[in-house]
């Protein structure tokens, strides 16, 4: 077992180096001068020279490429063009907002996507079975940030019920985390529903029936936690693009988030800021999804069995 | 598998129907995918003949100071914006920006990630390991964070953003186009065209891709649906096309700061995008019940 978290270990370093490598290189060719960015239009050319070497803007690509590296390892992201304090500092006090929104919307979407798909697939062709694969068809086509714009309309502005935007009271995190959270419900809806009818017409299941289990123990013992297996990975696997995914909504609600800071920093040519902000957010995807393939490990026999010779 | 005419002297004409046939009786019994096809032709119609029933210009772009905000009414059906451009017309024109990017940036990355995962799928060894290790690596950047860093590079605009949503989406593709072919080579027919001294680039081009795409179409499909909602939201955070461009998703941008007082600029462009999105995932749906029965449910 050792062996196999060891492994994906291993492999996450490499592909930590080439996802720096990849937002690095495409920071690199962002247009803009940091320099007059910092300085201001009219600064004396010798000033902005000099700022520029200090900056280590006159370096090459691979020498820029591994100092970037090399001072990330330590922790050092560098400083904003905009503010000229570390990048860390900023992300740091808006990352909390931003995963808070992300662990509530996943929790709301889990709850409502896996209890409803093992149901409809429990009783297929019912009633509910209807109602729920066609709302979920349907939110599957609506773009999250218009469903928190049309939230808005009615909750906010007509109603009068919720706030809009900012993150004053836990109120505010309502109509976020409703607009981030029905998308995903929807897919995993709609996974946990084929993996659970895949599994009802298994072999097993039909022994089980067989040799005379209640119906009530092949769904929960037999049936569930087989399905249940793929919807470990998806359910991980949202929460990894939920983390990186919030941008748009946070957008829509003005929550001071790392996605707004990812925005604005983009329109205002900060490039270490987007850069930081871009690799950690990848980095936390990495680690989610390798927590996620080493949960399924240990849940999952058939891979456990192939490490514990 | 195209059908083939049996002529048995000229007496007895037996026509064997095709395999495509097969797939679109099927299809046709499925009535959401019908609904879903029938909306999506009416679309691109519309997007076709949008100059017809509107013209660019005077309807969608040209600002009129004096028809301000005014409510739907029978001479502005979806009524009129913060500039008095008839949102009706802008909405139409929008089907064209958004159902390009989404059908053009899809086939894109079926063309790169055919090219990609058939040389992978077919070369296997080291290449096979370059290519999806360097895939594997892109895809650990969240889809929308790395769409958005491109777009900050190239800056805005409707090929960039196009560019953006293609890359962002070529590893996936990529993935499936690969695992499709290593079930294609191998077959016998592989085999045999290899036998006859075939050279590689033919039997990868005309005799794999071919036979390895079928599986895909249905992704495609589904894939046209997100390409359209992603590229929206990258237009409504200002990160894709710009005004004044009737974007569905820089027209929601725009309309957010009158939501109290006009309702109904959120409301109509967001409507589009929904249904556009639903009729593509309900024609994937339909697609997939009807080339391989067996997984229906």
């Amino acid at each position: 077992m050792y062996k196999y978290i060891l492994k994906r270990l291993l492999i996450v370093i490499p592909v930590l180096l080439g996802v720096t490598f990849i937002v690095f290189t495409i920071m690199y060719f962002t247009p803009g001068d940091p320099v007059t960015l910092i300085l201001g239009q009219d600064a004396p050319m010798e000033a902005k020279e000099q700022l520029r070497d200090e900056l280590g803007l006159n370096k090459p690509f691979v020498e820029r490429y591994v100092s970037f590296v090399g001072n990330a390892f330590k922790g050092d992201f560098g400083y904003s063009y905009r503010t000229g304090s570390p990048v860390f500092l900023e992300i740091f006090s808006r990352f909390p907002t931003t995963l808070k929104l992300a662990i509530s919307s996943i929790i709301l979407a889990t709850m409502i996507g896996v209890p409803i798909g093992i149901l409809s697939a429990v009783k297929q062709y019912s009633t509910l079975d209807l109602i729920s694969s066609v709302s979920a068809m349907f939110l599957a086509a609506i773009p999250g940030f218009w469903l928190g714009l049309m939230m808005i309309l009615l909750f906010s502005l007509k109603l009068g019920w919720l706030p809009s935007n900012g993150i004053e009271s836990l109120a505010s995190y309502v109509l976020p985390t409703i607009s981030l959270a029905l998308p995903t419900a929807a897919q995993i809806l709609r996974l946990t529903r084929s993996a659970m009818l895949e599994t009802i017409r298994q072999d097993y299941i039909r022994t089980a029936r067989a040799k005379g289990a209640t119906e009530k123990i092949v769904i929960w013992r037999h049936a569930l936690i087989n399905a249940l297996l793929p919807v470990v990975t998806i359910v991980g696997m949202h929460f990894g693009t939920l983390l990186g995914g919030t941008v748009i909504t946070e957008s829509v609600y003005a929550i001071p988030g790392v996605g707004t800071l990812v925005i604005n920093s983009i329109r205002m040519k900060d490039t270490p800021q987007v850069l930081a902000a871009v690799t950690l957010l990848s980095a936390l995807f990495c680690f989610i999804m390798l927590s996620v393939d080493i949960i399924y490990a240990y849940i999952d026999p058939r891979i456990k069995a192939r490490y514990t010779k | 598998m195209s059908s083939s005419e049996i002529s048995v002297n000229g007496i007895k004409k037996y026509k064997k129907k095709s395999k495509s046939y097969e797939v679109w009786k099927r299809y046709r019994k499925n009535k959401a995918a019908m609904v879903g096809l029938v909306i999506i032709c009416a679309l691109i119609l519309i997007a076709i003949f949008a100059n017809v029933i509107a013209d660019y210009d005077t309807m969608a772009i040209e600002q009129h100071a004096k028809q301000r905000l005014q409510g739907p009414s029978k001479q502005n059906l979806f009524g009129t914006d913060a500039y008095g451009r008839d949102v009706f017309s802008r909405i139409i024109h929008g089907s064209r920006i958004s159902l390009f990017i989404g059908i053009a940036s899809t086939a894109f990355c079926l063309l790169i990630g055919g090219l990609l995962g058939a040389l992978a799928g077919y070369y296997g060894g080291m290449l096979d390991n370059i290519i999806m290790r360097v895939l594997d690596t892109i895809m650990s950047i969240p889809p929308i964070l790395l769409s958005l860093s491109i777009v900050a590079a190239l800056g805005a605009g409707m090929r960039n953003l196009m560019i953006a949503v293609t890359i962002s989406r070529i590893p996936s593709f990529t993935r499936l186009i690969r695992a499709s072919v290593l079930t294609v080579v191998g077959e016998e027919y592989i085999e045999a065209a290899k036998s006859c001294g075939t050279r590689e680039y033919r039997i990868i081009l005309v005799h794999i891709l071919p036979n390895a795409i079928g599986p895909i179409i249905v992704q495609a499909t589904m894939a046209v649906a997100q390409t359209i909602l992603t590229a929206a939201g990258l237009s409504f955070i200002g990160m894709g096309i710009q005004p004044p461009a009737p974007e569905w998703g820089a027209m929601l941008s725009e309309a957010r700061e009158y939501m109290r007082y006009a309702p109904y600029l959120t409301i109509f462009p967001g409507l589009a995008i929904v249904i556009s999105a639903l009729s593509l995932n309900l024609i994937g749906d339909g697609l997939r019940d009807a080339l391989d029965p067996k997984l229906k449910n």
